[in-house]
């Protein structure tokens, strides 16, 4: 299977490899709609952290692990 | 006249039984534009759900109905597991939630399958069909769909008032608007909850034979 690469968004210049994820930002990765990334993270099936004021932010490799089935 | 800190409070909101200032005002309806969009799809999502749950005795009668070859769509899982289409459950912009279910010698197993948009990322990796929970009961699979999806709504809730936070902190940085936010957090968290007296089916515990 080919290793997936997430290339979008990266909206800080230089930065090439984010942490972390907004839903927003996750959803645009995973070409979904964004209440179904708050699914996948109710259920279970997408890890993601509290970040300040308890926004949810999803970490670059719970993404990657979605997409390569594991 | 009711007055804090010298300043009347006579300013209402909606669904909030208290009163605000009118500095409290501007500030509940500055901060309120800035979220609106996300309120709206939240209170769209809410009633959609709603929706489901009132259909819910038309759903599982045709979840029951002996399956007739042809009449239902069939659909794959990447590996292969083929399940027949009963009812659509929630329609979103960009994907579908269905009833499904499959039938064996003796058996039949029922599943809440998310209908992805066949290019998207996440679909090229798991299918296109991705299967969220499975039962032998299609009841039991019915409520802890809704059950979750409320909690889900919770989820996206407790989001939009954690951007609220956000905005007031940037625009008023150092001044009391707890009001504000609680009552930004109130409306939000009505949209999340369910209405108590209609639905026969809330408050229940995590179905057994339900998985995940």
């Amino acid at each position: 299977m080919e290793t997936p690469t997430l290339p979008k968004p990266d909206p800080v210049p230089g930065q090439k490899e984010r942490l972390s994820y907004s839903i927003h930002e996750a959803a645009e990765l995973l070409g979904v709609d964004y209440y179904s990334v708050y699914r996948l993270i109710q259920r279970g099936k997408l890890r993601a952290c509290r970040a300040l004021r308890g926004k949810f932010l999803v970490p670059r490799t719970e993404l990657l692990k979605l997409l390569t089935n594991e | 006249m009711l007055k804090r800190n010298g300043q009347p409070c006579q300013r209402t909101v909606p669904d909030y039984p208290g009163r605000l200032t009118d500095f409290e005002f501007l500030a509940y309806n500055t901060v309120f534009g800035g979220i609106e969009g996300n309120y709206r799809e939240l209170a769209l999502l809410s009633d959609s759900i709603t929706h489901t749950e009132h259909s819910f005795s038309d759903v599982l009668a045709a979840s029951s109905a002996p399956s007739e070859e042809g009449t239902h769509e069939i659909v794959a899982e990447k590996n292969g597991r083929q399940w027949e289409v009963i009812s659509s459950l929630l329609k979103q912009r960009q994907s579908e939630l269905l009833l499904c279910k499959r039938e064996g010698n003796s058996t039949k197993e029922f599943a809440i399958v998310e209908k992805l948009a066949p290019n998207s990322p996440l679909a090229k990796a798991r299918g296109m069909w991705f299967v969220h929970q499975t039962s032998n009961d299609a009841r039991l699979l019915l409520q802890d769909f809704i059950e979750n999806e409320r909690q889900t709504l919770n989820l996206y809730a407790n989001d939009i008032v954690a951007s609220a936070q956000e905005k007031i902190d940037e625009k008023y940085p150092g001044e009391d608007m707890s009001r504000v936010i609680k009552a930004i957090s109130v409306r939000c968290m009505k949209k999340s909850v369910l209405e108590e007296k209609a639905n026969p089916i809330r408050h229940r515990q995590r179905a057994h034979g339900v998985r995940m």
